[in-house]
This record gives structure tokens, C-alpha cells and sequence, in this order.
């Protein structure tokens, strides 16, 4: 079976900075790719991204994951913008009764780069931070331990689902069900346990919950980390600064936004 | 710290009948008590209710009360009764919280939540993963060990926090005969040192030699309640599905031909000289 | 694909060698013959690769090295699902395999993927949880029983498949002496209908009073291959896999008999 995280463990500074640090300037990439006016922006986040992931040294799992992750989507909105584009008027090719539009084709790379970016830097946090670390950091900044516990489930929930999907496949095939070929084939093979495998894996996110709270998580101590994490006066104003960056951004962008409603 | 049951019955959501059936028992601070049964005998469910598992996780109805160490569980939320009660659980999977990537932080994850200090907590993880075995095996993930391995991790990670009492849910029902024997020669090393032990087990032999007092399940009521010599010398052991271990059938066979008055051996090495003493006349 | 000639009967495996993607080698060269309607118990220490051997039977796991044949046929060319056809696996934690809302339909649903006719699935479900002495839990929700129980539900629903070979992950975990009774029983009634069956356990009376054939693991390898009297007379293997010898046996040891005590016929034997 598969870790439940896709943390990958490296000897590297990104992977040393504090899980708050790394989570400011994730949240920083999300928010300025979502509103981002240019292409430009987007493209060179997603290079700063691929930058700081070989500083990381997971640029192959970065690639392999976000591939994973977008790729079907990505060749979805290829599809559905370039073909269907409202109000597209320059015909880019024309093939029979399909016509491939260039508005289409602009705002389908222009979307599809804002959620590349987006998954990217979800993916590069993931592989750098340990779910444990983050929740540890936000709950010694404050974060209640009801929230902290929340926080630490929600983080779980695709992994467990993953996991558990996998042991249920294995269980299943072992019983004549057939889940490797084509994607017609694959796809007959889900539909019979999809049912069971959400039933399953809220039983099993409880089973969880309950072997966290058996250990003690809720109890009102304060939680010490065995591992210290790392904490400078350097990455607390780096955080400050990227929180004020953001805030000027954000009021930026709802400026000009609504400026150019009221013209 | 001691246990208190009164009259506790209990039923699951949506069942008809209850797991638990007005079970009243005591367990003294510093007991070794095993709890005996056939599957659905109800062990787990008690097991549970002193963790305060139930009523608090599994929800369904519950009568009368459970009393750990002076604090009625109900009373208590299970985080808070993580620090006077550790379970290990039936199944060792259920037992992995999923929220750490090595075997040495999934035995830390207890430990921190407790606030015990860093070079404590590093001392009692090597000293009890070394215990159970999986010292070396520390980096790697829980995810990634055999059946075996993962219920050994189960036992160390309660074992780390050192409450002082400790339920154990057939915790040794997938290790291999040693690894069966080391956990149990803790068990008993945690006995001699004061500890408050509730095993359910279906090992007799172990329960035979190590329990200071035996409780017999059946249908969710207590049966019996006494020395192992006595409960494991029932007559009605096997029609609540216990099976007596081998050895002891052996010497029931001499008393009752008259051939051995003394009384029952509880181990093997006391029955291996008896036997010798009687293959001698 | 690599079609078997169908002429070789029986579960060859040959030089085993199997790493797990993080590096942990499980199998170290690994080489046992099961002909049919042999009943074989597998013993040894914990991680010793018991169950990364039992998930190469049925093909869910594919050597590294080495190979695997079943009735001739290369698992290496074969999905899993179609090995189920020739190989029922039943997992060590019944709660990977468990997932339907009723017993019946549980038990039914590998004779069914199996494209069984209706009435056949009907018959083989009754018939699979007469095998394994459940038939009054078939109403049952899986989730409500106990965890003895469900293991019990899922080695009927990999019965239920008819298969020439069985193998079960550690089936007595956890049973009470009825459980583990019925379940020699179920071995008894399956190797008598000519089924091989491989059952991996820690229970070493189990092993030695239902099994005709005991084979012992460390460390990635076989150690012992035999039957129950000859493996239980080798104390020096057994400890390397930490596995001790049944209670009678060890009974006899303690007292200075020479011979392998297995039942009670044999201790009263050797004493007079
Ligand atoms: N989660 C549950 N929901 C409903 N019923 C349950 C649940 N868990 C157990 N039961 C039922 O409660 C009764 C007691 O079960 P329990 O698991 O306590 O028995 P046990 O003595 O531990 O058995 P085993 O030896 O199989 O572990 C059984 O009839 C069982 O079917
Ligand atoms: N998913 C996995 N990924 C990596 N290593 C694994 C995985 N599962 C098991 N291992 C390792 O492979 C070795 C063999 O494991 P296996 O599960 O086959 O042991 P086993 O003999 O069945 O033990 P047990 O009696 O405890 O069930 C062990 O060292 C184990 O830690
Ligand atoms: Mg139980
Ligand atoms: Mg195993």
C-alpha cells in the first residue's frame, strides 16, 4: 500500500523551512494565479514553482504528480474552449462539421496554465510538507487542537480514499473482478464498488480519528514535537511580508476590477 | 489505579439485543485480569467501555456505569482518558493513526500529545521499540510492514505513553510464537511493576500461567470471575467456547483416574514434573 | 501472453526472489511444489514474507526474479482476476476484502464476477457457507460482527468460488476453539474434494493437527519443509523462525522424550 501522504523526504532547505513559510507563499501562488491579468504571471509562477521544486529535489514527482493530477482536465478544457468558445469568431482550423476557435484556444491556455499553477504548488507543498508539521505549527500558533484535528483529517481524506481504494481493488480482483485493460473495461470495474469504497472509507477515516483521539490528541496539554521545526526571525517576516503583499494585491485587483464595472 | 463496572449493559445502534448484559465486576489497582470468551462473547465491547470508547465513539445505548481510577468514563472525553487507560486494539490496523510517516513518530504521535519532554520521549521510543522489535525498522513507514509488524507497533505506541492502566484487545493474536511470548513476558514485567492489566486473550496457556484473576464472558455476561486455577477448571469451559490448554486436559484425565490429588499446574514446566512424578510411580 | 500448456498440475514456484518498491527485499530465492489436494500450513516469524509469497499464488504480486506457475500457466502473463478463476486468496485483514451490506450478497459476489449462472452463484453461496458452518449469519450486515466473524464471512465468499486452489492468510486469527475447529474442519472437507489448500498461521497446534504439510519461513526463505512430526522435530530451525513446537510437544521436551509428542495418544505411549 501506498504512504497516505505524498510527502517525499529529501535533505534540502525547502524541505527545512517552516511549514507556515512554505504554506504563505502556496497560498500566495493560488491566489495570484487565480486572479493574475496576464498570461505572463502565470507562466512565470509556474516556472518559480518548477525553480523552488529543484531546489527540493522532487521535480520528477512534481511533474509526475500534477501529470496525474491535470492532465485529463487540462485536454478538457482544451476541448470544450477551443471547440465551443462563446462568441468566438477567428476559425483557427476547420475540420468537417468541427471548428477550432483562436479566442477559444487563447482563454483554454490561459485557464488551463492558471490551474496548472495551482496544482503545481498544491503538489510541491504536499511533497515538502508532512501533514503532522503543518498541523503542529498551526496549532502552536494558536489553532485550537478541535481545528488542528480537522485540519489534519481533511488532509487525509483523498489519501485514505486512495489508499483504501487500493486495498479494496486488490480484494476484488483476487475475486475474479477484472481491473486492468482499457478504460471501458476499468471504468465497468469501479462502478460496483464505488458505493462500498465511500461507505468504507468514512469508516475507516473514523477508524482514524478514533486511534488519534486514543492517543491522547484532544487531551489539554500542549503538544510537544519530538522533531523541533524550525523557526527564524528571517522566515517570520518573510511571512509578514508575503501576508502584505498579498493583502495589496487582493485590494489591487478588486480595484481595478470594480473600476471596470463602473466604466 | 483501579476499575469499577456496575451493573453495565450496553447495546450497539441499531441492534437488538445488547453486547453487554448488567456486568458488574471489579478490578483491583495493580491486577493482571484476562478476559475469556467466545467470539462475541462481548470482550472487545468491555474492553472499549473502559477506554470509554463506549459509549462516546460507538455511540448506542448505555446503563449503568464504568468507574476508572475514581473518574466515571462518561464523564470524560477519550482524549482525556488516553492518559489513565491505553487500549491496544483488536485489529492493529485500525490502530494506525495515518497521521505519521515512520514507525518511530507514529509511537512519538502519544507521547507528544501528552507533553512529554523531547529527550524522554526519544529514550522510552528507542527503549520500547526495541522491545517489541522493530528498533531497526524505525524509518520506515507503518504503512509498509507485515500484519505482525504493525500490531507490535500498535503495542509499543501504547506501551511509550505508559498509562496506568492498559487494555489489551488479543494484542498478540498476529505475532509469531516468540514475539507471542516476549509481549507477554512484558505484560507480566508490567504486572510485577504495578500496573492495572485488563487481556482479553485466546491463548490459554498464557492466561493459565501469568493472570491474577480470569473473567469468563459468554453472550455479554459475566460467567465466572476468579483464580485462573478455578475458572479454567470449570466444567462448562468448553460450552462457552474455551478450550482448555492441552496440558490441563491431560492432568484433568489423571485426577479424575485418581492418579494426581495435588492441585492443578498452571504451566507447563509444573506439569512436565508432575507428569515425570507420576510416570515414575 | 504466456499460455500454459495445462499439463503440469499443482503450484510451482521456482527461485522467488521479490522487492518491494521501497527497496525491502521479501523473498529471498524461494522454491516449494504444491501438488493437488495437498493441504500445506505455512509458519514463521513475523515479516518473514508469508503473505508477499501467499499474494504471489494468485498472481497480485509478480516475482522479481524467478517464477510462478499455476496448472503450468506463468502468473506473469495473467491478471489477478483471471487467476481467480484457478486461485480463491483470502486477505489477513478481513476488512480489505469486506464490502458489501449483507453477508449473502458478499459471498455471492465472486461467483458472480466469475459469470456463473444464477442458480449456480445461489447453490455455490449455500454451499460455501455450509463449507464454513455461517449459515446464520447470512442475513448479516459484515460491519455488525465481530472481527473473528468477518473473517469467517470472508473465507466463505473466496470458497464460494469453487476454486482447485485456496490459500488463506492467517484464518485463525483471532477465532475462538469452535472457530479454529470448524476451520480444520473446512480444511479437512476441502482437501478431501481434492482443493489444495495453503493456510498461513501462528497457530501451531492448528498446523500440526490439520495440515499434512508444514513449511517454515524466515527471513525471506523456507527453512523447514515437511510433515508436521518431522518439522516439529527440528528445534534449532524453528527457533531461527521464531516458531516453538506445539504445547504437547514442548510438554515432551520438558519431560526428556526422546520422540515428537503431537497428540495425547503419543504422550501415553512414550510414558508406559
Ligand atoms: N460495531 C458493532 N456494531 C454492532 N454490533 C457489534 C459491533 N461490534 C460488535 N458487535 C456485536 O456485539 C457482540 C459482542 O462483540 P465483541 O466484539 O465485543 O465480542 P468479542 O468477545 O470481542 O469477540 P471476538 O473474540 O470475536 O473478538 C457480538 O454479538 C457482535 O456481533
Ligand atoms: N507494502 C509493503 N511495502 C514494503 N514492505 C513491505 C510491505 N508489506 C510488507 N513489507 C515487508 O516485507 C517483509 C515481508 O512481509 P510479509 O507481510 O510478507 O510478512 P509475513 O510473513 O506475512 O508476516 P506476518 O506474520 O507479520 O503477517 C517484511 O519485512 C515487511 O516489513
Ligand atoms: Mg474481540
Ligand atoms: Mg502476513
Amino acid at each position: 500500500m501506498k504512504p497516505l501522504t505524498p510527502y517525499v523526504h529529501r535533505n534540502s532547505p525547502i524541505h527545512r523551512l517552516n511549514p507556515l513559510t512554505k504554506g504563505a507563499f502556496f497560498l500566495c501562488v493560488v491566489i495570484v494565479a487565480f486572479t493574475a491579468p496576464f498570461l505572463w504571471v502565470v507562466l512565470s509562477l509556474l516556472g518559480a514553482v518548477v525553480i523552488v521544486a529543484a531546489a527540493a529535489k522532487v521535480t520528477r514527482n512534481l511533474i509526475a504528480l500534477v501529470l496525474k493530477s491535470a492532465f485529463l482536465i487540462v485536454v478538457l478544457i482544451f476541448i470544450v474552449q477551443g471547440l465551443f468558445y462563446p462568441g468566438s469568431k477567428a476559425a483557427l482550423w476547420t475540420i468537417g462539421p468541427v471548428t477550432v476557435w483562436r479566442e477559444g484556444l487563447r482563454f483554454a491556455s490561459f485557464t488551463a496554465s492558471r490551474l496548472l499553477a495551482i496544482i503545481a504548488a498544491t503538489v510541491l507543498f504536499m511533497l515538502t510538507t508532512r501533514a503532522e508539521d503543518l498541523v503542529s505549527e498551526m496549532m502552536a500558533h494558536g489553532l485550537s487542537r478541535k481545528l488542528g484535528y480537522v485540519v489534519l483529517m481533511s488532509m487525509q481524506i483523498m489519501p485514505q480514499m486512495q489508499a483504501r481504494a487500493a486495498a479494496i481493488l486488490d480484494a476484488q480482483r483476487s475475486r475474479g473482478l477484472e481491473t486492468e485493460g482499457g478504460l471501458m473495461k476499468r471504468f465497468r470495474a469501479y462502478v460496483p464498488i464505488i458505493g462500498p469504497l465511500v461507505v468504507g472509507s468514512i469508516i475507516s477515516l473514523e477508524t482514524r480519528s478514533l486511534a488519534i483521539e486514543a492517543r491522547g490528541f484532544s487531551s489539554s496539554t500542549r503538544r510537544v514535537r519530538v522533531e523541533e521545526i524550525h523557526d527564524s526571525r528571517g522566515e517570520q517576516m518573510a511571512r509578514w511580508a508575503a501576508a502584505a503583499a498579498m493583502a495589496s494585491f487582493v485590494v489591487w485587483r478588486l480595484v481595478s476590477w470594480i473600476s471596470s464595472l463602473i466604466r | 489505579m483501579d476499575i469499577v463496572i456496575d451493573s453495565l449493559t450496553y447495546t450497539y445502534p441499531g441492534q437488538a439485543a445488547p453486547a453487554l448484559k448488567d456486568v458488574s465486576l471489579e478490578i483491583g489497582a495493580g491486577e493482571l485480569c484476562c478476559l475469556i470468551g467466545a467470539n462475541g462473547a462481548g470482550k472487545s465491547t468491555l474492553c472499549c467501555a473502559i477506554a470509554g470508547f463506549v459509549p462516546h465513539f460507538y455511540k448506542g445505548e448505555m446503563y449503568g456505569s464504568v468507574v476508572v481510577g475514581g473518574v466515571d468514563t462518561v464523564q470524560r472525553s477519550i482524549g482525556d482518558l488516553a492518559r489513565r487507560v491505553g487500549i491496544v486494539f483488536q485489529n492493529p490496523f485500525d490502530q494506525i493513526t495515518g497521521a505519521t510517516l515512520t514507525v518511530f513518530a507514529e509511537v512519538a504521535f502519544g507521547l507528544e500529545n501528552l507533553g512529554t519532554p523531547r529527550d524522554e520521549t526519544r529514550r522510552r521510543i528507542e527503549d520500547v521499540l526495541r522491545k517489541v522489535g522493530l528498533w531497526e525498522l524505525r524509518d520506515r513507514s507503518p504503512l509498509e510492514l507485515s500484519g505482525g509488524q504493525q500490531q507490535r507497533l500498535a503495542i509499543a505506541s501504547v506501551l511509550a505513553m505508559d498509562p496506568p492502566i492498559i487494555v489489551l484487545d488479543e494484542a498478540t493474536s498476529q505475532l509469531d510464537p516468540a514475539g507471542t511470548r516476549d509481549i507477554w513476558r512484558i505484560i507480566a514485567r508490567l504486572h510485577a511493576a504495578g500496573k492495572t492489566l485488563l487481556v482479553a486473550e485466546h491463548k490459554m496457556e498464557y492466561v493459565a500461567r501469568h493472570a491474577s484473576k480470569v473473567v469468563l464472558l459468554q453472550g455479554g455476561k459475566v460467567i465466572a470471575c476468579g483464580s485462573p486455577r478455578e475458572v479454567l477448571g470449570r466444567d462448562d469451559l468448553a460450552r462457552c467456547g474455551v478450550r482448555r490448554p492441552p496440558f490441563m486436559e491431560i492432568m484433568r484425565g489423571l485426577t479424575q483416574r485418581g492418579l494426581w490429588q495435588g492441585p492443578m499446574p498452571l504451566t507447563l514446566e509444573d506439569a512436565a514434573a508432575v507428569l515425570k512424578e507420576v510416570a515414575r510411580r | 501472453m504466456s499460455g500454459g500448456t495445462g499439463t503440469q498440475v499443482g503450484i510451482v514456484l521456482d527461485n522467488v526472489r521479490y522487492e518491494y518498491p521501497n527497496g525491502v527485499v521479501a523473498l529471498r530465492g524461494v522454491s516449494i511444489t504444491m501438488g493437488k489436494g495437498e493441504t500445506v500450513a505455512i509458519v514463521g516469524e513475523n515479516g518473514a514474507g508469508k503473505t508477499t509469497l501467499a499474494k504471489h499464488l494468485n498472481g497480485l504480486l509478480k516475482p522479481t526474479s524467478g517464477s510462478v506457475t499455476v496448472d503450468g500457466i506463468d502468473t506473469r502473463g495473467r491478471t489477478a482476476a483471471s487467476l481467480a478463476r484457478l486461485v480463491g486468496f483470502v486477505f489477513q485483514n478481513p476488512d480489505d476484502q469486506l464490502f458489501q451490506n449483507q453477508v449473502s450478497r458478499e459471498v455471492a459476489f465472486g461467483p458472480r464476477n466469475l459469470g456463473y449462472a444464477a442458480d449456480r452463484v445461489e447453490k455455490l453461496v449455500r454451499w460455501a457457507v455450509e463449507q464454513v458452518e455461517i449459515t446464520d449469519l447470512l442475513a448479516r450486515h459484515p460491519y455488525d460482527l465481530g472481527l473473528a466473524q468477518r473473517k469467517l464471512v470472508a473465507i466463505a465468499s473466496v470458497v464460494a468460488m469453487d476454486t482447485p486452489y485456496i490459500v488463506l492468510d492467517e484464518p485463525t486469527t483471532g477465532q475462538d476453539y469452535p472457530g479454529t475447529e470448524k476451520l480444520g474442519r473446512l480444511v479437512a472437507r476441502l482437501g478431501s474434494a481434492g482443493k489444495t489448500v495453503m493456510a498461513i498461521t501462528h497457530d501451531m497446534e492448528f498446523a500440526a493437527e490439520h495440515f499434512a504439510r508444514i513449511i517454515v519461513m524466515a527471513q525471506g526463505q523456507v527453512i523447514l519443509d515437511g510433515s508436521p512430526r518431522e518439522v516439529f522435530s527440528h528445534p534449532s530451525g524453528l527457533e531461527r523462525a521464531s516458531v516453538e513446537p506445539p504445547q504437547l510437544a514442548r510438554l515432551g521436551q520438558l519431560m526428556g522424550l526422546g520422540e515428537c509428542i503431537l497428540n495425547e495418544e503419543d504422550l501415553l505411549r512414550s510414558l508406559c
